[in-house]
């Protein structure tokens, strides 16, 4: 059994340096195994950066430790190790506004804050509009985001050509591009390194993290949550928290309640690396290709959900090819290169493609849910405003409008204007 | 994925439009209660195995059709009339 004493040492750079010159041996596991105890006062379901996120935050801002995280895989397999890393807040809506850019205050600090380098870059999200009206409309965004004291700008093609030196503007285009709104401090976090800072701080703290456990179910008296159910036995405890992304309604289910979401496939892939060329995060919206180049040169590829409901976490083709398409179309030099690695992940795409966070009809038992394709970038703040619930009792603020209640009382928060089509958000 | 059209046969999936899971919609008569509306749009068992849903083949017949899939293996069985 390891014991957490190993985990106490802070990170540094001359740490690194003296552990590369003794071959890196020595360093010690960010996670110890151990026995879970009989009750926590908070399980956490989801070893996904959220669910971590939460955990740190407990024991960090409320301390609560007597927490236990269980994983049903290794920390970070699922979404979290498959999104494309985007950071930004570049929202219209009110609620999804103002949660996600928290976040973005919060990822500034978080590699100091975790002595884990998440290696956040803001290096730009640049939003291409293909049409004036579609122009018109971000300025309203761009708008709408100073008016609430953030940064923003509408570049025309000119100023987006200087920008964005190597996107391709004048080729004969199926869908022109007429400008883009542009969030600087939007970018990319290196999203392994999210869930093993927050997993190490937590664990450092007293967190218990437990993989290979995944919840079979619980135990519910009255209406409120008493344990769950595991490979590794029941473990009694006074609150729990349902972070399981794509599995949100198979955890849902086994606790006897619905949720309004569809699961989705969405894909993503990288190319083989090649010189820096691409200084942001750009995003076509003709269709959906989201593009980026990692410091180590490839480029990251991603687009829309495959158009219709799966738990296959096995893509589509025709997306792929579709988002290839658009890709090209922005940088045509990119059809020149080979696609090294290509995967899926299935999101929780709820009825209006906003986040469900809060309370659940089982007394003590909350969700994060409903995060589809778009989760990653709220992670610091999803952790920190959730912790508060469970400590306080009481829901902050921030996250009052993604309650549960919201869609039978009309109150949806749906960013698109599309309905309640999962597959289209 | 091939879908099984009843009328044009296996195509492949680009030829379709997914309009979703088959949802049973209160009458429009003004009769039913928020409740019964908000059940029928977000509700509708997603919770696994296979779904009636409906696809509308517009490369072909130009048809809605109607198909039980199993979300998991993609595997398509003929819908009950
Ligand atoms: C291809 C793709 C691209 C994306 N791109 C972006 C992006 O660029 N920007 C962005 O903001 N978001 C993006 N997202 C969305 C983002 O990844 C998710 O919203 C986010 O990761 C969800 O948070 P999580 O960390 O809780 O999920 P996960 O990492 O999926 O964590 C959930 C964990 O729960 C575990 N689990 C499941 N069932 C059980 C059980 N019964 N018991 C215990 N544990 C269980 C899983 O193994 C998993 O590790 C993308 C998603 C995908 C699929
Ligand atoms: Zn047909």
């Amino acid at each position: 059994m390891e014991s957490r004493e190993g985990n106490r040492v802070q990170y540094s750079g001359a740490m690194v340096i003296a552990k590369a010159l003794g071959r890196n041996r020595g360093w010690r596991p960010i996670v110890a195994a151990r026995e879970p105890n009989a009750r926590y006062d908070v399980v956490v379901i989801g070893g996904g950066a959220h669910g971590l996120a939460v955990a740190h935050y407990l024991a960090a801002r409320h301390g609560i430790t007597n927490v236990a995280v269980l994983e049903a895989g290794w920390i970070g397999s699922g979404n979290t190790a498959r999104n494309t890393a985007i950071v930004r807040s570049d929202y219209l809506l009110d609620a999804s506004f103002r949660l996600k850019h928290f976040a973005l205050g919060l990822w500034e600090g978080l590699a100091q804050e975790l002595n884990f380098n998440v290696m956040y870059s803001p290096r730009g999200y640049v939003d291409l509009a293909h049409s004036d009206g579609e122009l018109e409309h971000m300025t309203l965004r761009a708008n709408a985001m100073v008016l609430r004291g953030a940064e923003a700008k509408v570049l025309d093609r000119a100023a987006l050509q200087a920008r964005v030196p190597c996107l391709e503007l004048d080729a004969p285009s199926r869908y022109p591009i007429s400008g883009a709104l542009v969030q600087e401090k939007g970018g990319v976090v290196r999203h392994d390194a999210v869930a093993w800072g927050f997993a190490r701080q937590a664990s450092r703290q007293g967190v218990d993290i437990f993989q290979n456990c995944p919840v079979e179910g619980f135990e519910i008296a009255a209406g409120r949550l008493q344990a769950v159910l595991t490979p590794k036995g029941r473990i009694a405890c006074g609150q729990a928290v349902i972070s399981v992304a794509g599995q949100s309604a198979v955890l849902a289910g086994h606790a006897g309640f619905e949720l309004p979401l569809t699961p989705v496939n969405v894909q993503a892939c990288v190319t083989e690396p090649v010189k820096p060329v691409l200084d942001c995060v750009i995003n076509y919206n003709a269709g959906l290709s989201y593009v980026s180049q990692t410091d180590k040169g490839e480029f990251v590829l991603g687009g829309a959900t495959d158009g219709y409901g799966s738990q296959a976490r096995r893509g589509s083709f025709a997306r792929l090819e579709d988002v290839l398409a658009r890709a090209a179309q922005m940088f045509p030099f990119l059809s020149r290169l080979r696609l090294m690695r290509h995967w899926s992940g299935t999101a929780d795409m709820t009825m209006d493609g906003n986040a469900i966070i809060g309370e659940t009809p089982v007394a003590g038992l909350m969700i994060n849910a409903g995060w589809g394709y778009a989760g990653f970038k709220a992670t610091p703040a999803v952790g920190w405003t959730l912790a508060e619930r469970l400590a306080t009792g009481k829901s902050p603020d921030l996250l009052l409008p993604f309650a549960l209640e919201r869609f039978a009382t009309g109150a949806l928060i749906d960013d698109a204007g599309i309905g309640p089509y999962p597959w289209l958000h | 994925m091939l879908i099984p059209c009843p009328n044009c046969g296996p195509r492949a999936e680009e030829e379709f439009a997914f309009g979703g899971p088959v949802r049973e919609l209160p009458p429009l008569d003004g009769t039913a209660d928020a409740k019964a509306w908000h059940r029928a749009l977000h509700g509708a068992g997603r919770a696994g195995g296979a779904l009636p849903e409906v696809w509308y083949h517009h490369a072909g017949c130009e048809c809605w059709v109607t198909l039980r899939r199993d979300l998991a293996s993609h595997a398509f069985e003929k819908a009950p009339t």
